[in-house]
């Protein structure tokens, strides 16, 4: 565990000490804040059934697909380049702790962004009108929840990314493979839904509604804790990480 | 395997996709020594290195270091061995300080001990004063040698593999490069790669040659001049009468290989071949003759350049043959 904290305590200062994280940051604080503003704009000229709160954890999807590909780009893509692989495992690290320690430390600055964000609600003070204070304030349970979503989906996101860093020496693929990845999981599945839907066609059965990630993202915020959705993260993400690890030790012989 | 040897390699195979980098290699290194990794480009010497260190794993055969297994052990046989990679790449962005104190701690040093490692690595490699806060993306080749080897040398590792130190350095680092090797005689065991033969024969105990994935020739500069020369073959620089000289060394027994004048010294070079008994009968001959003055008589000194190259065109010829 020592040596595996003493790679995490790297890894997160490599982040923090690249220009790259900052741009990542400014990109993901600009989208959130864009996307707040014109929900807020919209919200504010016709009534939604849906808190705005929950219709803005609705839209995490955007600047997911652009932070978790430019952050996990570089996790081993770069060491691959630069030959730096090669020091790390001249020291006695197992290849697990070294995948764990680049996911934990991307998955720290992921979730810390998104923790971040929170504070564009602090932006409508008291000197805001009292309609888009009662708008933003109106239901902190369902931003919980809505965020426990997202902690929980990201594992599986971010660890998507380092298993295409883990492919690839290329940090413009491998940003590419996990935005296509990301993506597919977003649009594509609702695609696929409204086409059945059209077709009457059935592809899903009775699986549709659970693989949705947009209505288990709507049954978190409202407060209903599916374990069914946290079982199946957490396996897909330890599996993914898994394949990672694989690819590591595949690649380095 | 003995007590004394650091690293028992014992029928070592490497594939990269079916092809065959390293055949079945065996050898040991003795605990404490120098020894000098040789080898033409793709001989398979950085594969080797890099099992030794654990990075890799052969594809059969076995790796002792210490006495752990690296097939069965790795993470024990890694805490003995300290590897610097060839090109010895480094990440960019941190300082000298700041990364040689990371590798400590992933190395296992303890906390309280972090700082002071690091310095007396810093201070060994004339790092201290000069490069210590600065980015390893502004330090010179040579600097960045010296922090690679830094690195090799910090902690208690008892082994260190050191892929082509000296690559790219100048005269003075280089003999910075041997005086901390020459440090480390005795108290690490020591394995380095390295193409500038010269420097090799100045800091190694022994040599193992490899060609094309075999060994071609090991042992001390003595041993693997005596295997290219033989073991009976001597070198004697002569001044006096040509014809004095040749009739002592004939009365003596000896057969003269070579015989040649020195225009400069007004002397003759003669490579001759002797057993033991007429080798002592031409010394005894020679030196009670006043008409000759000998100037130098022994064996056949061999460089490592001719030792290497002798080796490994032997091999090749071998080779060529085995496919005819």
């Amino acid at each position: 565990m020592k040596k595996f904290y003493a790679l995490l305590k790297y890894e997160i200062y490599k982040l923090l000490v690249s220009p790259a994280t900052y741009i990542v940051a400014s990109i993901f604080t600009l989208s959130i804040g864009g996307i707040f503003i014109f929900l807020l704009h919209d919200y504010i000229k016709f009534a939604q059934d849906v808190p705005l709160v929950q219709m803005f954890c609705r839209c995490f999807w955007l600047p997911t697909c652009m932070v978790v590909p430019l952050l996990s780009m570089r996790t081993f893509s770069e060491e691959y380049k630069c030959g730096t692989f090669q020091n790390l495992f001249s020291i006695p690290v197992t290849y697990t702790e070294v995948v764990l320690a680049k996911f934990f430390a991307t998955y720290g600055m992921f979730m810390f962004l998104w923790l971040c964000s929170l504070s564009i609600f602090l932006a409508v003070g008291p000197g805001s009108e009292s309609i888009v204070r009662e708008l933003a304030f109106s239901s902190p349970f369902n931003m919980g929840g809505g965020l426990l979503f997202i902690a929980i989906t990201g594992l599986l996101f971010v660890a998507i990314g380092i298993f295409a860093s883990s492919l690839t020496e290329n940090q413009i693929v491998s940003c590419m493979v996990t935005f296509f990845i990301l993506l597919t999981m977003f649009v594509g599945e609702q695609f696929f839904a409204n086409r059945s839907q059209m077709t009457n066609l059935n592809l899903y059965g009775t699986y549709q509604e659970s693989l949705n990630i947009f209505s288990q993202l709507d049954k978190f915020c409202n407060g209903v804790f599916d374990t069914r959705i946290v079982v199946f993260y957490l396996s897909t993400y330890i599996l993914t990480l898994c394949i990672s690890t694989v690819v590591v030790q595949k690649k380095l012989n | 395997m003995t007590k004394g040897d650091a690293i028992v390699v014992s029928e070592l195979t490497k594939k990269y996709c079916g092809q065959v980098a390293l055949n079945a290699l065996s050898f040991s290194i003795e605990r404490g020594s120098v020894v000098g990794l040789i080898g033409p480009n793709g001989a398979g010497k950085s594969s080797i290195l890099k099992i030794l260190a654990g990075i890799i794993t052969g594809t059969s055969g076995d790796v002792i270091i210490n006495g752990y297994s690296v097939a069965e052990n790795v993470m024990r046989a890694k805490q003995h061995v300290s590897f610097m990679p060839e090109s010895n790449p480094l990440p960019d962005h941190l300082r000298v300080g700041e990364y040689l104190r990371f590798r400590a701690g992933l190395k296992g040093i303890p906390a309280k001990k972090i700082r002071q490692s690091a310095e007396k690595v810093m201070r060994q490699c004339d790092l201290y004063y000069e490069a210590r806060y600065r980015m390893i993306k502004t330090l010179s080749k040579g600097y960045r040698q010296r922090v690679g080897i830094a690195d090799a040398m910090l902690g208690n590792s008892e082994i260190v593999i050191l892929d082509e130190p000296t690559i790219g350095l100048d005269p003075h680092q280089i003999i910075g490069v041997r005086k901390i090797i020459d440090a480390s005689k005795g108290t690490r065991t020591i394995l380095l790669s390295s193409h500038i033969l010269s420097e090799l024969e100045t800091v190694c105990d022994n040599f193992i040659i490899i060609n094309r994935g075999r060994i071609v020739a090991t042992g001390s500069l003595d041993e693997l001049s005596n295997n290219v020369q033989g073991k009976n073959i001597f070198c004697a620089r002569i001044g006096g009468d040509e014809q004095t000289v040749e009739e002592n060394f004939k009365s003596a027994g000896v057969q003269i290989l070579e015989f040649k004048r020195s225009l400069y010294n007004e002397e003759y070079v003669i490579k001759f071949e002797a057993a033991e008994e007429a080798y002592r009968l031409l010394l005894l001959k020679i030196s009670s003759n006043r008409e000759l003055l000998v100037r130098k008589i022994g064996h056949v000194e061999c460089s490592l350049e001719e030792i290497f190259l002798n080796s490994t065109s032997r091999c090749r010829d071998q080779d060529n043959a085995d496919d005819l």
